[in-house]
């Protein structure tokens, strides 16, 4: 009894399962609505990268196809603000609300930061302070720095309004002390012109013979060096050509000699807006759109933050050993895709802090 | 007043300032020492990171090429899972005692991109892993059975030593009320010559009542009471057949299979019919890690070129979970170290 009871129910159950068959129900791609959802977050967040490339009403623009790999936009755009940018060694200068544009000189390269001879940086607004000792660092170990150079010991003080300039120069076989200040003015948009007021050669003041003579500083002496070079009397200062690679490009709007160094303020005809920081900052190098490479990790619309490890001071970055300081440091990734680097200062750096 | 001689000499001095300048840049660039010195150290680390390290013994491993600024020339990523939970999203995953994947973009030269999980396959070499109940609740419940009318739901699947049984809702059609009729199945699970998992239902029963003769009895087959339209997952009369290489969410899979089998911890799968392929961690990496070596990875839209990646857990003492789908939020809870020679150190929570 009991087991055609079961029989007769599990009959009239499995009938009922037997319809459900026919329901068919409709065949999904292959997509659940869980990769779906993953597949359209990630659209989302590739429109967002390439967003990156807009700062304020300054579109950097795409000069070939974009790819997995490549952005197709030829420059990245670096914000700095109250930090220390150096070169190598003591080279270097304070920026203050700088804009510059990196743009790679190969057709199709990423910014290769690793490579400073590979790209080329334009400055294009904000404010650099070169401090006299950045600037007599710069001319002794990097502008005077060949055989045969003219020049040696060179000491640039900066005073309110006026650039001192003292060491030695070559004539006839000797060395001589020398001595020349005077005001800066801007030539051409792109050098800085220093006429010197007060000359002294070898403890002797100079000037009034010189004019007296007619004879101009030029028949004195040869100066001809990287972004230096004297023409009669005055002495032409190009600041982008005077610094080691990555080669400098800037059209000056402003120049001020002061204590604290030579101030240089440039302006471009499109500014572009600073972008709304990965993490509040106020000392900070941002690197923004196109594609930038450190070492072995390529960011394609990079967006980067590179900021002191050490909480509450301002960022000291060094170029050609950048990667000391990343090594001595940490990474931290934003969900939006951004990259916080932290990077122990250059002046903080031992002996001892480098690879891992 | 200017003469014509000065306008003259004035128009000209520009540009032969500037011809004078880069006559002079051109002479000491040559010349200064701490321009050579960074060269020099940027192309001996340079061929450090771009030294060819691609795992030995990879099955199928395509050839390299030389290496550009923007690709290493290695198509395939390999990476070593040892003690991890590799979760895929939605609670499905696996638990991994050690195995070998290569990662392969689908399209030629592209990254191995984790966001799109469209576009790589996931290549299993050899190792074990283990599915457990809970995951492969997930598995069907999230994705094999999550569309309009599905014939089943709320899988709850059980696994035995040796039995896995299956409780979910047979819905019925709206014909008949569409009302879901409670039904439990248990069976055993192989390995067919398709490397195919098989779930043989021995026991079907419904509102608590066997049925699996009476529906064999009125020629009545699985397909024909719960035909699941899901690829990956096929009814055969009295069996499931499950393709591992379709019936997960994306990114797809691809390897075979060399044994399964049933636990009180879940299905066990174990990959080893590749030959044993080699990687070079470092020393350091010991406990719950992943291992990423070779190829190109992109993650938070940086590409890793010729990556040497070390994932561990932030807390040593625990267990590595991997969250792909979710590895943004999850890597960003984290934090990374870079080495001058290019290794990457991630500890995620």
């Amino acid at each position: 009894m009991h087991g055609a009871y079961c029989a007769t129910v599990g009959g009239l159950i499995a009938l009922g399962l037997a319809v459900t068959g026919c329901s068919g129900g409709s065949l999904d791609e292959g997509l659940s609505h869980i990769v779906k959802a993953k597949l359209e977050e990630t659209q989302a967040i590739e429109r967002r990268e390439r967003a990156r490339n807009i700062h304020g009403s300054y579109t950097s623009k795409r000069s070939r196809s974009e790819s997995e790999r490549d952005s197709g936009v030829n420059e990245t755009l670096m914000f700095m603000n109250n930090a220390y940018l150096r070169t190598f060694g003591k080279i270097g200068y304070q920026a203050e609300k700088l804009v510059v544009s990196a743009r790679p000189r190969a057709s199709g390269a990423p910014v290769i930061i690793d490579d400073p001879q590979s790209f080329d940086l334009v400055v294009l607004s904000g404010r650099v302070i070169v401090s006299g000792e950045a600037l007599s660092e710069l001319m002794n170990v990097h502008v005077f720095n060949f055989e045969g150079s003219p020049l040696r010991n060179v000491r640039v003080e900066t005073k309110p309004d006026v650039l001192v300039l003292s060491g030695e120069m070559h004539r006839r076989g000797k060395w001589a002390p020398f001595s020349m200040e005077g005001a800066l003015s801007i030539s051409e948009g792109v050098a800085l012109a220093l006429t010197p007021t007060k000359t002294v050669i070898s403890g002797q003041a100079a000037n009034a013979l010189l004019e007296a003579a007619n004879v101009d500083l030029d028949e004195l002496i040869s100066l001809r060096a990287p972004g230096v070079l004297l023409t009669k009397s005055t002495i032409y200062l190009r600041p982008g050509e005077m610094f080691p690679p990555p080669a400098l490009g800037l059209t000056l709007k402003s120049v001020k000699v002061e204590e604290r160094g030579l101030v240089l303020e440039a302006e471009g005809a499109r500014v572009p807006a600073f972008p709304e920081l990965l993490t509040p900052s106020d000392s900070f190098i941002v690197m923004r759109g196109g594609d930038a490479k450190f070492m072995n990790m390529m960011s394609v619309n990079v967006f980067t933050q590179i900021m002191s490890s050490t909480p509450g001071k301002p960022l000291d970055f060094c170029l050609y050993d950048y990667r000391k300081q990343i090594a001595a440091g940490r990474l931290k990734f934003t969900q939006e895709g951004g990259v916080l680097v932290y990077v122990k200062n250059y002046n903080e750096l031992k002996v001892g802090d480098a690879t891992r | 007043m200017m003469t014509e001689t000065h306008r003259r000499g004035r128009a000209l001095a520009f540009p032969a300032l500037v011809l004078a300048f880069v006559l002079g840049c051109n002479r000491v660039c040559a010349e200064s020492p701490e321009i050579a010195r960074q060269h020099a150290n940027y192309l001996a680390a340079k061929q450090i990171w771009e030294e060819k390290r691609l795992p030995r013994n990879l099955a199928n491993a395509p050839k390299a090429e030389d290496a550009t600024p923007r690709a290493s020339g290695m198509a395939r990523t390999t990476l070593l899972l040892n003690d991890v939970d590799f979760h895929i999203t939605s609670g499905i995953g696996f638990s991994i005692g050690r195995l070998v994947i290569s990662m392969e973009p689908k399209s030629p030269g592209a990254p191995i991109n984790f966001d799109h999980v469209e576009n790589f396959i996931i290549r299993l070499q050899q190792g074990d892993v283990t599915i457990h109940a809970d995951a492969l609740n997930a598995l069907f419940n999230k994705h094999v059975l999550a569309y309009k009318g599905a014939p089943m739901r709320k899988m709850k699947l059980k696994t035995l030593e040796s039995e896995l049984g299956a409780d979910a809702d047979l819905v019925l059609t709206e014909a008949l009320g569409g009302i879901a009729v409670p039904t439990s199945l248990s069976g055993s699970v192989r390995l067919s010559h398709e490397n195919k998992i098989v779930y043989d239902v021995k026991r079907i029963s419904a509102l608590g009542v066997p049925v699996r003769s009476v529906m064999e009895a009125l020629g009545l087959t699985l397909p024909k009471v719960a035909n699941i339209r899901r690829p990956g997952v096929t009814m055969r009369d009295f069996s499931i057949e499950m393709n591992h290489r379709k019936m997960f969410p994306l990114p797809e899979l691809d390897g075979n299979i060399s044994s399964v089998s049933l636990h009180a911890d879940g299905l066990h799968l174990t990959f080893g019919d590749a030959p044993k392929a080699e990687l070079d961690p470092p020393d350091f990496l010991k406990g719950s890690y992943i291992w990423v070596q070779a190829g190109d990875p992109k993650f938070f839209g940086s590409i890793v070129l010729n990556a040497r990646i070390a994932m561990l857990p932030a807390d040593q003492k625990k267990r590595l979970r991997f969250d792909l789908y979710g590895y943004r939020k999850q890597l960003a809870a984290g934090e990374a170290t870079l080495s001058e020679d290019g290794l990457l150190i991630v500890r995620v929570p």
